[in-house]
């Protein structure tokens, strides 16, 4: 197998993106990838933890350059930043944030200034069998179970999916994202299609409503977000002014065809979702208002039905089993139908009840515990609340200890302390006992 | 016994009640830090509670601001920028 170049652009377009309001030109670009790339240290795999999204490519690139792996981890707390570091040795942090705690490797500061270099700039080819990220998804006993991406499958997921969602009219379209470029879904959206499919990059991360309407503002036409329920839903009740936005792209969970319906009247634009896993990256997508059916990206097969779906690609090695309980259609089509049973996916971050259950009976002093799922009614992001049994512990107590492996958007909130769990004879606990106790304490 | 100014316990208020906390309000040390240790928040709670700033006080939080994390670093320093930027109409506001 051949390799596939850095950067894909049509003639005629020599912009990357867009940093502080000032545009990049390709060469700019070029210049700060082999110049990052001559000071990296001879390590096989970088930590890039650069927040501004404009240096996490071009370290992202100068790795590629140097043939090195870059890590995205799991969670970005210091506990999940250490344990990772730990797992590979030669591992380095290039970072941007002059305030990074020591992850106990070495660190590489971005640099402030580039070095000019005396040579013309060309574009280079990467070969497509080199692994240019790893990312994680959480396993039962809480290690994180590493999934290789090679160039060859983010070049093709990039490109299918920009042909998908990004029509040929919409030229030089520039890509705001609120997701980090550490998580795969930021990586193949905000960093892989300003490479690979002729959109323009835009350097900032926005959080809060406000920075993403100035983050928007900051571009010209044509914009493209990249979001998330839960950013979508702040935006709509904080009830900021977008300008115009050519459409709409949201993941990391469902999100409800009502939220997507507000979302198009109130920012006069339409809203596309994608479908992927951590495993195989993006697989597919829908128009949220027009059909509840996910159409497969071209080059991908889905086979089976119910909890027992693969999907298959060229670039994948072996078939990957999803995550989720699916109707298959047979047709290139396929309707979601929920989470396998002991997943849990919360703002885009992913773990397993087992795991979550594992973290809590390990804390000295609790004598038995375990995670519940309060019910809920809409798409919200509901907290998961714990019931727990451990006399001489107080909530915080238990909260410094999951803290310590967790993230935090799966600290149980609240946390009920009980005298026993309604274990059955067994020793089983049901979904139904379960909310015989949370009815009986929230009454 | 509490250390909290009344427009401290109000913001502290504010923060238990729109991100349902079990912890009242008059227990937050006020020099803890909100996210990850101390109050554990983290970055949904974010958007909320900026959510709520925003209706009840009139202010829009962006994280461009250079002062960002030091005004989200705890429960003074987030009721002292929140006590600064409210829009003049509200200074009496109880």
């Amino acid at each position: 197998m051949k390799g596939h170049p850095l950067i894909h652009r049509q003639s005629g377009n020599s912009i990357l993106g867009w940093d502080d309001h000032k545009p990049i030109s390709i060469d700019r670009f070029l210049t700060d990838v082999y110049s990052l790339s001559r000071i990296l240290p001879d390590s096989p795999r970088i930590l890039n933890l650069c927040q501004n999204r404009y240096r996490f490519l071009v370290g992202f690139a100068a790795a590629l350059v140097k043939k090195q792996t870059s890590i995205l981890p799991p969670n970005k707390t210091l506990k999940g930043l250490q344990s990772i570091a730990s797992q590979f040795p030669e591992i380095y942090c290039l970072t941007d944030n002059k305030g990074q705690k020591s992850l106990g490797v070495p660190v590489l500061k971005y640099p402030s200034e580039v070095l000019p270099l005396g040579k013309s700039l060309e574009i280079p080819e990467i070969p497509a069998s080199q692994i240019a990220a790893i990312a994680f998804t959480s396993g039962s006993t809480g290690v994180p179970q590493p999934h290789f991406k090679s160039w060859d499958s983010m070049v093709r997921i990039a490109r299918s999916s920009g042909h998908r969602l990004i029509p040929g009219d919409l030229k030089k379209s520039s890509i705001i994202a609120t997701v980090p470029p550490q998580h795969m879904y930021g990586l193949e959206t905000s960093i892989m299609l300003p490479l690979q499919y002729n959109v323009a990059l835009h350097g900032g991360h926005p959080f809060f409503p406000e920075d993403i309407r100035a983050a928007l503002e900051s571009v010209p036409q044509n914009r493209i977000l990249v979001t998330t329920p839960i950013h979508l839903k702040a935006c709509i009740e904080n009830s900021v002014k977008f300008p115009e936005i050519s459409f709409i792209v949201s993941a990391t969970a469902p999100l409800s065809r009502e939220l997507a319906e507000t979302a198009e009247q109130l920012f006069d634009t339409e809203v596309f979702e994608i479908y992927g896993c951590t495993e195989a990256g993006s697989l597919a997508t829908r128009k949220t208002t027009k059909s509840t059916a996910w159409q497969l990206l071209d080059g991908i097969h889905l086979t089976g039905n119910d909890d027992q779906c693969y999907i298959d690609a060229a670039y994948l090695s072996q078939p990957v089993k999803l995550p989720d309980i699916i109707k298959n259609s047979q047709n290139g089509l396929f309707e979601l139908k929920g989470r396998s049973a002991d997943l849990i996916n919360i703002g885009g971050k992913r773990t397993s009840v087992g795991e979550l259950n594992h973290r809590l009976n390990e804390i000295k002093g609790v004598a038995d515990g375990v995670y519940f799922a309060p019910p809920q009614n809409d798409s919200d992001p509901k907290r998961l609340i714990a019931f727990v049994v451990a006399r001489d512990l107080q909530e915080k107590d238990i909260l410094e200890a999951l803290r310590q492996h967790l993230d935090p958007v799966f600290l149980p909130r609240p946390i009920y302390f009980v005298d026993r769990l309604p274990r059955s004879s067994s020793g089983k606990l049901t979904h139904e006992n379960l909310l015989g106790i949370f009815s009986q304490l929230t009454k | 016994m509490t250390g909290l100014t009344e427009f401290e316990q109000e913001v502290g208020q504010l923060i238990v009640e729109s991100l349902n906390l079990t912890i009242a309000p008059k227990d937050i040390e006020p020099e803890n830090p909100l996210f990850n240790e101390g109050l554990g928040l983290d970055s949904i709670d974010a958007l909320e509670l900026s959510l709520a700033i925003s209706q009840k006080y009139g202010i829009t939080i962006r994280s461009d601001d250079k002062n960002i994390n030091q005004y989200f670093s705890s429960l003074r320093a987030l009721s002292e920028y929140v006590q600064g930027k409210k829009s003049p109409g509200e200074i009496n506001h109880k």
